[in-house]
């Protein structure tokens, strides 16, 4: 992580929840109701805390439901928190909302900002003036982001009549029209194809690395953090289940190793505790090594005795199963709580 | 002068638009959210962006309806110089409107529905505003009630400078209606202000 860069993002003891009307039956009871509503309420942030520093690439994971975009909505001014404080960029964004916003970029891949029949370059220029962009900055500036996300011959045409992923590679720009210090992206890669999601991710940690903007992202794609982010917050029920770079996760959690082998012999490996055999033939053998039960070291040295390797390749694994992993080891820590409470 | 009474309330009415269903709209599909994040207000954002096709609208309805009023029953005899007046007016009209509307569509920040304020604005402006004929028509109880409300002066009270102009009426009307555009402003800033804390974006 970044210790000795200065501190972007502080969120402490952040809690939001929202509250439903439960809807009531007849025409007594909802005229009742529209009187005296009754609300249920359900928790969507739990008292979470973290900072973020200047520069960095933070991931936030989670299922539908999470917190994620709730949390996100709440750091970039647009919800308000029903306790804990936030400050970004010096500034509180509930209180200093409309001075925030010229700090801050946001894109939520869901909810488009570019107006719909207009030309991109019209919205640019109608935001360089909301953001009140000098002139000639402005000029400078588009010119600039619309070489780098490849959209010149696009900016002309009306938005309706562009792909999805030009539309996004558009949406990019828009964000980054005033030179934001933090770029929010809630799930900024939906509905993409890989080859767009590739060079959209590209991009990001290409502005991330030049402008030194801080990145906060949500995704269901892990793909996407995995190549964008250098720090994961996973979130789940409201409440962060782990904060740390992506390396330290896999150092936890990816305990298990996929190893593919292929032989001139035919092959001798056998299951043992620790190894699970995924797929073998004659010449070839697929397993998963658990190096908690199992010495890695040890294992391919005994292998290489008894086989004549002609290739090898060896994963880490995927780290959707990390998660997962991290998800089943928190319910079993609140199981065990339970138990202990009650 | 019913005619052409008719011809300036219905280019006021059905130039702006449904602010009420569109607000309500942006609450409950979580577009607001872009709008939220910018540095501006909302509403000034919402009433500037409206203003321009309003007043394009404005341009046109009249024009195409007062060609019809002029073939059916005539040309409405006006003086010039009153006209630059009158359009003053008319702004005022179309901002009270404005105004009116936007503080109903802000209740949809609590009652997330929209569809019910706007069918009883709708009525409201249709009747007491004097969309559908001047408030000189209702009983004198009728008319007086009405014409304390800001309603008429967003409709009525523009379209009878236009058909019937006389300089302290101009006066009286312009003043009315610059109060009653501060008052429903100021409470539609305050609502918002308050109603805000409620938004709850929805669909991610």
């Amino acid at each position: 992580m970044h210790k000795n860069k200065e501190t972007i993002i502080s969120v402490k003891n952040l809690s939001k929840s929202f509250r439903l009307k439960i809807p009531s039956k007849g025409l007594k009871n909802n005229i009742h109701s529209f009187f005296f509503p009754k609300f249920s309420s359900i928790n969507a942030v739990n008292n979470i805390s973290f900072e973020i520093k200047k520069g960095e690439l933070v991931g936030f994971i989670g299922p539908n439901g999470a917190g994620k975009s709730t949390t996100l909505k709440m750091l970039s001014g647009i919800l308000f928190p029903d306790s804990g404080e936030i400050t970004v960029s010096g500034l509180s964004p509930q209180k200093d909302r409309k001075k925030l916003a010229y700090k801050i970029g946001t894109i939520f891949g869901q909810k488009p900002q570019l107006w719909f029949h207009l030309p991109a370059i019209d919205t640019f220029e109608l935001f360089s003036k909301i953001y009140e962009i000098d002139e000639k900055e402005y000029k400078k500036r588009v010119n600039y982001l619309i070489k780098k996300f490849e959209i010149s011959d696009v900016v002309q045409q009306p938005v309706r009549k562009l792909s999805l992923g030009q539309r996004m590679r558009c949406e990019f720009v828009l964000a980054l029209l005033h030179n934001p210090e933090v770029l929010f992206l809630d799930e900024p890669t939906i509905g993409l194809d890989i080859t767009i999601k590739k060079t959209i991710r590209a991009l990001i940690k290409k502005i991330n690395q030049e402008e030194g903007v801080t990145v906060i992202l949500t995704s269901h794609d892990m793909d996407d953090v995995e190549t964008i982010c250098n720090r994961v917050i996973v979130i789940n029920n409201g409440e962060i289940i782990y904060d740390d770079t992506l390396e330290k996760i896999k150092e936890h959690y990816g305990d298990k190793k996929i190893i593919r082998i292929e032989t001139n012999n035919p092959i001798v490996f056998k299951e043992r505790k620790g190894i699970k055999i995924l797929k073998q033939n004659t010449h070839e053998v697929e397993a998963t090594i658990d190096t908690t039960k199992i010495d890695f070291n040890k294992i391919t040295e005994e292998f290489l005795k008894k086989n004549s390797l002609s290739d090898v390749t060896i994963e880490e694994p995927p780290i959707e199963d990390i998660i997962e992993k991290i998800y089943k080891k928190k319910k079993k820590i609140n199981k065990k709580l339970e138990k202990v409470t009650q | 002068m019913m005619i052409w009474y008719l011809v300036l309330t219905e280019s006021i009415v059905t130039s702006q638009g449904k602010i009420i269903i569109e607000i309500g709209k942006e609450v409950i599909n979580g577009d607001i959210a872009n709008y939220l994040n910018k540095p501006y207000h909302y509403l000034f954002y919402k009433y500037s962006s409206t203003i321009g096709s309003t007043i394009a609208n404005f341009s046109l309805t009249l024009l195409i309806t007062g060609l019809v009023a002029t073939l059916l029953v005539g040309p409405i005899t006006i003086n010039p110089l009153n006209i630059p007046l009158i359009l003053i007016s008319c702004l005022l009209g179309i901002t009270l409107h404005f105004s009116m509307m936007a503080t109903l569509g802000i209740f949809t920040l609590w009652i997330e529905d929209s569809r019910s304020l706007d069918f009883l604005y709708q009525k409201l402006i249709f009747v007491a505003g004097g969309m559908l004929a001047p408030l000189d028509i209702f009983p004198t109880w009728f008319a007086n009630i009405t014409l304390i409300l800001p309603f008429s002066y967003a409709v009525y009270a523009p379209a009878m400078l236009f058909v019937n102009f006389n300089i302290e009426r101009f006066v009286e009307t312009i003043l009315i209606q610059i109060f009653w555009i501060i008052i429903t402003s100021s409470i539609a800033l305050i609502l918002f202000k308050f109603l805000l804390r409620r938004v709850s974006i929805n669909g991610g």
